[in-house]
């Protein structure tokens, strides 16, 4: 799995145009979901907070994988908006980068590294960390929330 | 999806192997094997090459997704037997399924055979593309993607899976399908030989993965010297088999199976791209039976997965991916013949269950009646609950 984090919501308007932007968000039911980054719940939350501060929001979608092209097709989005915030990791914004070139695709997540997941205890833990995120090799999180986790709750015994 | 490449040779596995050693295969079911390294196909090729080459294989295990260490654990308790005897795992699977599978087994011997490089798309014109290089390679990240080719170039990899260094060469006998006389590998499983042929047999409960039960009876053919008809899925391919696919007998059989199926699910199940293929091969335009429709409640709780008994022709595929692939046994069979149905965890709500969201279920249902969820809405204006939830905005924008 691919563990990403999003960034802080001050940071997403940034990249966003009140007046021009009509917004799509499209949410990965995947890795992202399992991180805290994706899925339903999070789709709503950004959904509803670009609303009420006056954004433009035409579409929301749930899509399984968003870094695949024929799951992408499979969906059938057929987007009112010329702006796509993508909530998945930044494989499934290079996805939409390709498949919608037309569009502004707003890339609001980073890559942190691999992960190995635990679903019985709801963890997840760093095991191949990208650039720039060496620090968080080892580090656990809380399954659906991100939440990060104090003490070695999954043993992995040959970290990269 | 996690982008891998072979990394070893087949010689070079070779000389990672003793000759006495009892070998389990190791596989996951996702992103590795969209890379063509990994599967249940890729697993049975490596199998024969290894016995070819006078190798004791115990065992063919495949995952649904590898790197979820309680999977593995709940794999290792499953068949803890076979993992005892055994003395090496070869692994198919990513680097982070390596590091999963070593944790569970420690003082085994375990052999990764690939090599990751980060993250990336599936690509309808490409293929499996790297985007999101690890700092590993030395590569930087790139949308349109680095295409395996271009990766095993550089890296000095191995573009596809170990039968193209050594192609296997199974024992073959020769039996008679429909008159005429097909090659196919001895003891194997009929329906998957006549498959390789490119003799097309309906099934709906069986898929190589899975193993057979024998229970949808579309695959039903005649071999002489067998009383009756018998599923194909459930039949070892024997020295001088005679084998009828399809007759008159036959497609009535199958026509009426199918029409039963249609008849009790509805023409909703007519989504399934299984159903309709052979309902227009069987030319099959109307509902023969008048059965009461199924009005089962759709179960959606689950976040990832939505259960549609409607459309459930227990075939029993779920119930097998969930304990064989995931280990996790969430969705079973309750009550008995005509009462059967499938469930989750103790009939309960999916929500409820440990489901692990491997989505192997879902993978080989074979008329959707488990899908992933997918959800796409146009949002015009504010939604009624927003009223309650943000009311100043509201007001200053009506």
């Amino acid at each position: 799995m691919i563990f990403s984090k999003i960034e802080p919501y001050e940071e997403i308007i940034k990249k966003l145009d009140k007046k021009e932007d009509k917004i799509a968000i499209i949410s990965c039911n995947t890795c992202a979901r399992t991180c805290g980054n994706g899925g339903l719940n999070k789709l709503n939350e950004l959904g509803l907070r670009l609303i009420r501060d006056g954004y433009h929001v035409t579409d929301e979608a749930v899509v399984l994988y968003a870094c695949s092209e024929p799951i992408l097709r499979e969906a059938k989005l057929d987007l009112d908006a010329n702006t796509i915030i993508v909530l998945s990791c930044s494989a499934g914004w290079s996805c939409f980068t390709r498949n919608f070139a037309d569009k502004k695709v707003v890339q609001v997540t980073e890559d942190i590294g691999l992960v190995v997941t635990d679903t019985d205890k709801e963890i997840f833990k760093v095991v191949m960390p990208y650039k720039n995120h060496e620090e968080e090799l080892g580090k656990e999180y809380r399954i659906n929330t991100g939440e990060p986790l104090v003490g070695e709750k999954i043993k992995v015994r040959c970290l990269a | 999806m996690i982008i891998s490449v072979r990394s070893l040779s087949y010689d070079e596995l070779k000389r990672n192997l003793n000759h006495d050693d009892k070998i389990v295969i190791w596989s996951c079911d996702t992103c590795v094997k969209h890379c063509g390294i990994a599967g249940m196909e890729k697993m049975t090729a490596l199998e024969d090459l290894l016995k070819e080459d006078g190798y004791t294989v115990l065992k063919k295990e495949l995952v649904s997704e590898s790197c979820q260490i309680n999977l593995a654990k709940k794999h290792k308790a499953a068949h803890e037997d076979i993992f005892n005897e055994s003395t090496a795992i070869i692994l198919l699977t990513c680097e982070i399924g390596y590091q999963c599978v070593k944790t569970v087994f420690p003082k085994k011997k375990v052999i990764a055979t690939a090599k990751t490089f980060g993250s990336g798309n599936f690509s309808n014109k490409k293929g499996p593309i790297l985007t999101s290089p690890l700092p590993t390679t030395g590569l930087a990240p790139e949308p349109e993607g680095y295409t395996l080719t271009m990766l095993v170039e550089q890296f000095n990899l191995y573009p596809k899976f170990f039968d193209a260094d050594k192609e296997p060469n199974p024992e073959k006998i020769t039996i008679t399908v429909d008159g005429k006389p097909v090659e196919v590998k001895k003891d194997a499983n009929l329906l998957d030989e006549l498959s390789a042929n490119r003799i097309r047999i309906p099934h709906l409960c069986y898929d190589s993965s899975l193993g057979s039960i024998g229970a949808c009876r579309m695959c039903l053919v005649k071999i002489e010297g067998k009383r009756g008809l018998v599923p194909s899925c459930c039949t070892q391919i024997e020295e001088g088999m005679i084998v009828t696919t399809e007759d008159e007998e036959i497609t009535k059989l199958r026509k009426s199976i199918l029409q039963m199926i249609i008849a009790e699910c509805g023409d909703e199940i007519q989504q399934s791209r299984d159903i309709r293929y052979w309902m227009r091969r069987y030319k099959i335009t109307e509902n023969r039976f008048s059965l009461p429709k199924k009005d089962e409640i759709v179960d959606d709780s689950n976040e990832v997965l939505v259960k549609d008994p409607n459309r459930c022709i227990l075939c029993g595929r779920c119930v097998r991916a969930c304990a064989n692939l995931s280990g996790q046994k969430v969705i079973n069979f309750a009550n008995r013949g005509s009462n059967t149905v499938t469930i989750t965890g103790l009939n309960e709500p999916f929500a409820s269950t440990d489901c692990a969201h491997c989505l192997a279920c879902a993978h080989y249902c074979p008329t959707n009646a488990i899908t992933p969820k997918s959800i796409s809405k146009k949002i015009s204006g504010y939604p009624f609950w927003t009223m309650i939830t943000y009311p100043k905005k509201l007001a200053r924008t009506t």
